[in-house]
Order: structure tokens, then sequence, then C-alpha cells
């Protein structure tokens, strides 16, 4: 049975091959047969790698553990779920299903643009392709989920118990779906330099392909920070880990990128730019995916230490030279085609949207990195850690967020004076009002003020953008304001879409922000003991202890009430998994709109008494709800509109025609 | 962030007299991360492994003691060298870490000040057909989606 899903992946090398080459001779001779042959072999390329996932599942649930990855990662007593999950626990199995992931990326691209973007395809798929390879390439030579060892291990290790919760379960499928996906931009990027077709054809499907991934990454972060959060017992959500910085480094150029195309689409500037993000984009997907498997930057991400790092390093390198080789060749073709009108434009605020993004994006990269800068100048290593990248990215984000309220009220071209005082007043008085509001409440921390004032500001302008278009729809259709707001957002989704994951960021933001008004405090209780914590009192009743072949753990019952009234039973929880070796925090919150309370159980002595830390987090549920409202918003935007629907169905009835042959490049 | 498994329930001491209080003990903690190998640097200040919880007894020591704040943490680092520091001290090799991000905002506001001089000044004055052209296309294909 293992040895078919080598096979596949023996094949899948062949076929991947085949299909870069052919494909890319497809594209330069003209040849319909032999791109729709390469289309056709990526094709196979997916079935042969869904094969050898199949396999490699079929192993963990037959529990076959003389397979050296099934040993290593999952055991007899896992459940079923985490069973199924165990694929992507450990370092061969995620590579062959990031590899698997990418392949049914492209099969959905070849299948999609049957018959469109004909002049781009042979070259998208062969830089796709190239990719699938260099996967094959990796399962077969440097981490071969299908090793067998020369015994069948009794039972196997199972999976990294910080692994076993749900949240852990869909958050790497997520993030692989994002930083995979952003191959396909990427594609058609390198298809539009490689076959001469310049103008701003190759944006529309990158622009589709790019907002797929973009949201998968997004959800697959905040899904990440969540399970922090409830798992990892620090009261936190994000580290600045060089990990979970490595996927955010592509979500923020995936963001200027949706941004700048829009630019280009209007008004053919930005030409190079949006190459160049594409470019980046990928660029920093295998860059993360370097960092993470290499173990070159230390993390609590870090996968076994192994020889891929080399491999990564080689495919990255290679990537960045072919790409940005072939793009200074065409760069005297990428001229704009408009000239700016005035600095009070769309397209200034675009500029500046993708400055301060990619201030961002440059500040996590060199902080990241910078670990290895500093040691080979001073041999010293020194650790780059959450104070810095927050001194460093807390102002750069203010102006961020600033901007997002602004951008949007600028019109394309020109905006007159008279124009920018009725757009910004409404947002600016709410913005100057929350002040003295925000200091009513108590708020005296600087930086805490400036964002929530500039969140109110920001909130007035997405709500007097919809309501300035609902009114308008209004007066010229009659129609009611439920009916023209719903009408409005449904017939520019990408507009309205992109507005809804505006009001993400704020709501984000505001929770952001919550973290400057955290408390926390330590205690040490007697059974029975009562203490008051803030607003709360918190009642220590009972400890439990139980024990199983998996692992042993330690629970304390708490009773939280806040003004006299019962709020619920808290059971913060240590567990100790044993074939690891190792502890987990099952943290204990009670969470309401405002705050969080956050219990962890530390420790207990021999008398009885018990040791907890308690975090009040405010705010930080705002952090969840904006996760929310930005997929709902790129839900939105990625709806197919009625101007799709209509090409898809005169792409229905092209197929029943002749193909023509695709034009020869260069 | 592992727990070390080593330590998993600590059995906790009757806590001991302190002038120095636990947020003034936190302060300098999360100046500092967690050096016990497997937490991967965590802020000491958050850390729950037994490495850290001693290491904020000892602070406690030293702040008892009568050394400030920053004497303990360079106690700290003439220990366990910089590595010990949650962000690079701001001198030396080290003062790059915390200008260059700046430097680059700055560079950039530069750059795209003169991209937008130049696309006002050198670019062709009068859109080309193609872009027009596209331009009413939008426009007209807008319209369409309104009636449709």
């Amino acid at each position: 049975m293992i040895d078919f899903g080598y096979f596949a992946l023996c094949l899948a090398l062949l076929t991947s091959g085949y299909a870069l080459l052919s494909s890319l001779a497809g594209g330069r001779s003209g040849r319909l047969a032999l791109v729709r042959s390469a289309e056709n072999a990526m094709l196979a390329t997916c079935l042969l790698l869904t094969l050898a996932v199949c396999v490699l599942w079929h192993a963990l649930l037959t529990h076959n553990f003389q397979v050296r990855f099934v040993a290593e990662n999952s055991n007899l007593a896992m459940p079923f779920f985490y069973t199924i999950t165990s694929l992507w626990g450990g370092q061969a199995g995620s590579l062959l299903f990031w590899g698997w992931i990418l392949s049914l990326y492209i099969a959905a691209v070849v299948l999609v643009y049957r018959h469109r973007y004909r002049e781009l395809m042979p070259y998208a798929v062969s830089v796709m392709a190239a990719s699938s390879f260099f996967f094959c390439i990796l399962h077969l030579f440097s981490a071969d989920p299908f090793v067998t060892l020369p015994f069948k291990p009794e039972d196997g290790r199972g999976l990294n118990p910080l692994l076993q919760q749900p949240l852990m379960a869909i958050h790497p499928p997520l993030l692989y779906l994002g930083m995979i996906g952003m191959v396909v931009p990427f594609a058609f990027a390198m298809a539009a330099l490689g076959s001469g077709h310049l103008d701003s054809t190759w944006l529309r499907p990158a622009r589709r392909w790019m907002l797929i991934p973009w949201s998968f990454l997004g959800a697959g972060l905040l899904l990440g920070g969540k399970w922090a959060y409830v798992e990892l017992g620090w009261g936190g959500y994000w580290g600045w880990d060089p990990v979970e910085n490595s996927s955010l480094m592509p979500w923020l150029a995936g963001t200027a990128f949706l941004h700048s195309v829009m630019v280009q689409e209007r008004k053919g500037m930005l030409k190079v730019w949006n190459m160049i993000l594409a470019i980046l984009c990928y660029g920093l997907c295998i860059l993360g995916t370097f960092i993470t498997r290499s173990g070159i930057i230390s993390s609590v991400h870090a996968f076994a230490k192994s020889n891929i790092g080399p491999f990564f390093a080689v495919f990255l390198v290679v990537m960045l030279v072919a790409s940005f080789g072939l793009l200074y060749l065409r760069l005297p073709q990428l001229k704009p085609e408009n000239r700016l009108e005035s600095f009070a434009s769309r397209e200034t605020a675009f500029l500046l949207n993708n400055w301060i993004l990619l201030g961002i994006l440059f500040a996590v990269f060199w902080g990241t990195l910078f670990p290895l800068i500093s040691e080979a100048f001073t041999g010293q290593q020194i650790t780059v850690g959450p104070p810095f990248f927050n001194q460093v990215n807390v102002p750069i984000g203010l102006v961020l967020i600033l901007l997002t309220g602004a951008g949007p009220l600028f019109a394309w071209r020109r905006t007159s004076e008279e124009s920018l005082k009725k757009s910004f007043a409404v947002p600016i008085a709410v913005g100057v009002l929350s002040l003295p509001f925000l200091l009513g409440l108590g708020v005296r921390d600087l930086y805490a003020l400036i964002s929530l004032v500039l969140c109110a500001f920001v909130t007035a302008a997405i709500v007097s953008e919809y309501h300035a278009g609902t009114r308008a729809r209004m007066r010229s259709t009659g129609e009611g304001y439920a009916t023209a707001l719903y009408r409005l957002s449904a017939k520019n989704r990408r507009r309205y879409g992109g507005y809804m994951t505006h009001l993400a960021l704020v709501l984000l933001f505001v929770g952001f922000t919550g973290k400057a008004f955290t408390s926390e405090v330590e205690l040490v209780l007697d059974r029975g003991e009562t203490v008051p914590v803030g607003e709360y009192e918190l009642t220590y009743e009972t400890m439990a202890f139980k024990e199983d072949a998996n692992m042993s753990s330690t629970a304390a019952a708490l009773t939280l009430s806040r003004d006299g009234q019962r709020l619920g039973t808290l059971l913060p929880e240590r567990r100790y998994y044993k074939s690891f070796d190792q502890g987990t925090t099952e943290v204990s919150i009670f969470s309401d709109l405002r705050e969080d309370f956050y219990l962890i159980l530390v420790g207990s002595a021999e008398d009885g008494s018990a040791k907890f830390q308690v975090y009040i987090n405010p705010l930080v549920n705002f952090v969840w709800l904006g996760s929310i409202v930005l997929i709902l918003g790129s839900i939105w935007a990625m709806w197919p509109t009625a101007r799709d629907r209509r090409i898809a169905r005169i792409d229905r009835s092209a197929a029943t025609t002749p193909l023509q042959p695709s034009p020869v490049g260069t | 962030m592992r727990i070390g498994g080593v330590l998993f329930l600590l059995a906790i001491s009757v806590a001991s007299v302190r002038a120095a209080s636990p947020e003034a003990i936190k302060e300098v903690a999360a100046e500092l991360v967690c050096l016990c190998g497997d937490c991967a640097r965590e802020s000491l200040a958050t850390c729950l492994c037994g490495f850290a919880t001693q290491q904020r007894e000892d602070i406690g020591s030293s702040l008892d003691g009568g050394k400030t704040a920053q004497e303990t943490i360079d106690k700290y680092v003439s220990e366990y060298g910089q590595m010990v520091l949650a962000s690079p001290p701001a001198e030396g090799v080290n003062l790059l870490a915390w200008i260059t991000p700046f430097a680059a905002l700055i560079f950039g506001v530069f750059l795209i000040r003169s991209i937008l001089r130049n696309r006002m000044q050198e670019a062709s004055p009068t859109p080309t057909v193609e872009t027009a052209q596209r331009d009413r296309l939008q426009r007209e294909l807008e319209r369409f989606d309104e009636d449709d």
C-alpha cells in the first residue's frame, strides 16, 4: 500500500516536470496540443498527489506504525479527528499536504480558465508546474513521508499535545491555503512578462486569485492568534514569533497588491510596482516556509531540524533571480499610460497605502532577520522580541488606520478642496468628539487615545460612505433605505466588501488597543477562600486529579462572580503528556464583549492551596469580532457579480466553438 | 512557549515577604526573555515554566537587596549575554535595528514624492486611446450592471 504512495510521488515528479517544459514550449511555439497536454499533465499531477495523500491517511488510520511518519505523529490512543489532522502535524506529512494543496490550486486554475486568458495560460501553467515540480523533489529526496522503519513498533508517539486542539487542527490548513495560493497571481504576473502581453489583462485573474489566498491567510493568522490565546497561557494572542511574522509578511504584501492593482486597472499606472508586489507575495511565502522549516531562527513553531533548508534557499534564490531578471528585461515596455493629475487624488492615497503597508512589512522583516545580521557583525546572539516589534509597529500601525479612513474619501484623478471639506467634515467631527468621551471613560494612555480616536474617525468615514451611496441610490431608484443599501453593496461588491474589511480593521485595532489596559495578578488561594479581583470575586472550590494512558491532568474549580452575581465556574487545568514529556496549560476564560477574565492554574502545594495567574484583558473580543467581519467582507468581495456570471455564460458557449490557437509570445 | 514538562506542577512556596511589588518584578521581567532552552525565548514576565518562576523570584530578591531595575537587568546581561534582553539595546550595531524601519519609511516618502512629481510632469498629458476606451467601457459596463 505504502509503495503506491511512493510510486504516485515518482509519477507526479514526471508529470509536473513534463508540464513545466511542454507548457513553455507550447506557449513559445503556439502549438495548442502541447499546451493542452501540459494542462492535462497538471490535472494528472493533482490526481497522483491526491492518491499519495490518501495513502498516507490510510496508513495513519490503520495505524501502520511501520511507516516512520505514522509512528512519529500518531498513536493508538488518539481520537479519529486528530489522527486525520496529524497528516500536517509533522514535517514530511505537512510538506506532502502543502504539495497537494498546490496541485489542487493548479488544477482549479486549469479547469476554470480552460477557455480564457489563453495567451497567458501556457506560461502561467509552466510557472505553477515549476513549483509543483520543486515540491515533488522535496517529497522524494528530502522529506519522504513514506520512509519505513526496519521494525514495526507497538504504538506510535502521538501528535504533539499542543496541536491536539480543534483550532490548531484547522489553523495550519488555512495558512497553507493562504501561502500556497499566492503562486497563482505570481504565475500570471510571470505569464504577462513571459508572453509579452503586458497590458492589464493579467491583473484580473491575479486579483481574483490573490483575494482567495489572502482571505485564507488572514483567517489562518487570526485563528492562530485565538489558538495561542486559549492554549499557550500567557494571556496574549500575538507574540511576534518568527513564524507568525513570516505568515504576516505575505498577508501585508497581498493587502498592498489588492489595493495597488486598482490603480493599474483604472489608470494604467504602477505596472512595474504590481509585478514587484506579485513577486514579493510568493517570494515571502517561500521565505516564510524556509524560516519555519530550516530552524534558522529560533521559534516556537520550529519543526524537527532537517536538511530541507538548503532546498528552499535555492528555490527562493532561483525564483527571485528569474522573476526580477524577467521584469528587468521587460521594463521598457512597462511605461505608465496616464499622468497623475493631482496630489489630492485616490491614486496618491493608494500609493500612501502601499507605502505604509510595505513599511510595516519591512519593519517585521527587519526585526525577524536582524538577529542574523547582528550576529554576523558582533558574533553575539541577540533576541528581537515583542517589545521591539510593538514599539516600532504601533506608530506605523496608527498611520495605517488613519489612511484606512482617509484614503476612500479621495476621488480618482483629483479631489476638489470643496469636496474634501465635505467628505472629511463628519468623520473629523466624530473623531474629535470621541476624545472627551474617551477621557471621560478614563482612557489616559496616549497611544490608546490616538488609536481609539482614529477608530472613531474611520468608522464615521466608512458609515458616511455607505450612507452617501445609499442616499444617491434612493434618489435615482426610489428604493427604501434597506433595499438601496443592500443593492448598492451587492452591485459594487469589491468596493463595499472592501469597506467591510476596513471596518474589520477598525474592530481589530480596538481589540489591539485593549492591550494597553490589561491588568494581571498572581494569587495563592486556600480551598474555600474568596478574594476580590478588580470588580470580580473569585472563590477557589476544589482540585481534581485524573490520569489516563495519554496524559495526567490537574484541574481546579473556581467560582467567579461580579456584584454578588454568580457568573460561572472556571476550570483551569494543567496537563502532562507522558509520551512527549510535555505539559500544557488549559486556561479558563470568562468572556463578555467588554473584557475577558483569563485564569491560569500555575501550581499547587501540599497543603491544598494553589497558585493562579489572572489576566483581565479588556476589548480582546473585538479582535475575534473583527476576524469574523474580515472573513465576511472578503467573501462579500469575492462573490461573483452579475458580470462574472455573464462572462461565465459566454465562456461556456465559447467552449462549443473551435478554439483559436494562442498567439506566439514575444 | 512549550512548557517544560520536568517542572510540570510546581510545588509553590508560601509567598515570602517582599519589599518589591509584583508589578515592579514584572516590569523588569518584561525586559527579559526565558532562556530555559525549552520555551523559545518567551517573555520572562509571562512564561509559566519553573525556570522563569525561579528567575522572577531572583529578580524580586535583587530588587529587595537595593538594586535598581537597571542594575538587575545589567546583572542578567553579564550573566547570560545580550540574548537575554527581549529587544536589542539601542547601541552599536544594534542601533540599526531601531533606526532602519523608520529610515525606510522616510526613504519611502521621498521615493513617492519623486514618483508623483515625475508622473505629473513627464507622462503624456492625454490618456492613450486604449485607456480612454477602457474607461468608457468600464463606465458602460457599470451602467449595464446597474440595470441588471
